[in-house]
């Protein structure tokens, strides 16, 4: 997200982009302005005619550039958008699935009842064990089926 | 080039600019401040066939209609009846008589044309106003933000969804974009406002705009229109450009304030729809949140009844003897057993005392009494 800044207000700055380049492309006011500069040089031909043509069509390619910048802005603020919501989704799923998990850890334990001494080694069970670390044996007690 | 193409030569010295040309070719109309090029005689406004199709239809508002209706069965109702028939000839009068004028010119700063796109702006407005309704309640809880508020938002068409995701106080469909998130659900109402305000905050703030204020806005157009032409154009007229440029600007400048009430009516409608999709993605987060939290309450109760049955240490705590089966007390030094807080015990150190153990302990008991 890098480009945020640069693109967040990519509408308006380009539609005023392309007024004002339309504005002077019409009125002619920038090749006006500018040609002048390189009449009073020494250049002539060829180059003379290609900077004569850049001259008068720069308000055409800034209006073209403007209009790729509201394109980009808006495929890019759009995927920005999309990115934030599906974020915040899973944001709010891991946070919940995280929960969940430890409240059944919780619950599981709770479900069950433990021998303190392993039915198999006689062993002393560990903290938070559900099987002997000696023998490996399930340390619950399983209860009987009622018949 | 240089010397002779653009800059040098060509229209912009002594052109029809200058001179004549487009601007100067007289006549009438409202456009033709200074002769504008668009009252040259054949446009809209002084078009001979226009003034003579809506003149000629203007006997409709003359009388031909006039005494229909009152002739009626005289009940109430046929009062009612009548009226609405005066109203609706009336509305028709007035929509002619603008139509006429405007065909000749006689109202500043419209022709036909956008005289056409504001209708459709207003239309399309009212398009995209039509279930404004529905998500009307965001406005309270985005800017007012109250804690508990008795309002919803919904999206839902004539046909309620078969299958849906959720609660009758929040629910998703399946298949299309219908949604209903309540505000009033006495446990989830609080939690509903704040994921929805957070979506808001998360998403261009455009999109959660008063949309009816749109229609001043296109108000607004309607009647600057009147004046904007006349207004701007005079600035344009003094500078000095080709006359191809003048007829592009005097094109932009009077069809400005119509494409932009046309822009004001999209937009509204592109905003509807985004909101739509936006909100029925929060209802679909908020529906699978809320999913969660059910679940994490069944299992919070299934641990606090749990918690509820009383525990004992297997070991100690005064002396540290190892206590084991039904024992309450410890044999050795006779402290009671039983875990007073369960945060403080670790639940590997603690065990339950069975009911079936409990009877065996206590028959155990009798029997050593009874020796």
């Amino acid at each position: 997200m890098k480009l945020q800044k640069f693109f967040k207000y990519a509408f308006p700055i380009g539609v005023a982009g392309i007024a004002i380049n339309l504005l002077l492309f019409i009125t002619n006011w920038y090749y006006e302005l500018v040609v002048p500069l390189i009449e009073d040089t020494f250049i002539e031909g060829a180059l003379f005619h290609f900077l004569d043509n850049l001259i008068y069509y720069t308000p055409v390619i800034f209006l073209l550039l403007f209009v790729a910048y509201i394109i980009a802005g808006h495929i890019y603020m759009k995927k920005v958008h999309i990115t934030k919501e599906v974020q915040a989704t899973e944001k709010l799923v891991e946070k919940n699935e995280k929960i969940q998990k430890e409240l059944d850890e919780k619950a599981e334990f709770l479900k069950h009842k433990y021998y303190t001494n392993c039915p198999n080694c006689g062993s002393v069970r560990e903290e938070n064990a559900n099987v002997c670390s000696f023998c490996g044996a399930s340390l619950i007690i399983k209860e009987k089926k009622k018949q | 080039m240089a010397r002779g193409g653009f800059h040098g030569g060509g229209f912009h010295s002594g052109g029809h600019h200058g001179g004549g040309g487009f601007r100067s070719s007289g006549g009438g109309g409202f456009r033709s401040s200074g002769g504008g090029f668009r009252s040259s005689g054949s446009g809209f406004h002084m078009s001979s066939s226009h003034s003579s199709g809506y003149r000629s239809s203007s006997h409709y508002s003359g009388g031909g209609y006039g005494g229909y209706g009152l002739e009626d069965e005289g009940d109430f109702f046929g009062i009612f009846r009548t009226m609405g028939i005066i109203s609706v000839l009336i509305v028709g009068f007035f929509t002619l008589f603008i139509i006429r004028s405007v065909a000749e010119g006689m109202v500043p700063g419209y022709n036909l044309l956008n005289l056409g796109i504001f209708f459709a702006s207003f239309v399309i407005l009212i398009v995209s106003l039509i279930k404004y309704d529905q998500t009307s309640d965001l406005e309270t809880i985005r800017y007012a933000n109250p804690e508990r508020f008795v309002g919803k938002i919904w999206n839902l068409s004539k046909n309620t969804p078969a299958t849906r995701n959720g609660t009758k106080f929040c629910w998703v469909s399946k298949d299309d974009k219908q949604f209903y998130i309540s505000f009033y659900d006495r446990e989830y109402g609080p939690e509903n406002i704040k994921k929805v305000v957070e979506t808001m905050n998360r998403t261009p703030k455009i999109l959660w705009i008063r949309q009816p204020k749109l229609v001043w806005a296109l108000i607004g157009c309607v009647v600057v229109n009147f004046f904007f032409y006349e207004l701007v154009i005079p600035v344009f007229e003094n500078m000095i450009m080709t006359d191809i440029a003048f007829m592009i600007i005097d094109e932009v400048v009077f069809y400005f304030m119509s494409v932009n009430a046309l822009l004001i009516a999209v937009g509204s409608l592109i905003i509807t729809k985004f909101k739509v999709k936006i909100l029925y993605e929060c209802a679909v987060r908020i529906v699978a949140d809320n999913g969660a939290a059910e679940k994490r309450l069944v299992t919070e109760n299934f641990i606090n009844s749990k918690l509820g049955e009383k525990w004992y240490y297997n070991s100690c705590p005064n002396c540290g003897a190892v206590a084991s089966k039904a024992l309450k007390t410890c044999l050795t030094c006779g402290s009671s057993l039983e875990v007073i807080s369960y945060e403080k015990g670790d639940l590997t150190s603690v065990r339950k005392i069975s009911v079936g153990a409990e009877k065996n302990a206590s028959a155990g008991k009798n029997e050593e009494k009874a020796k």
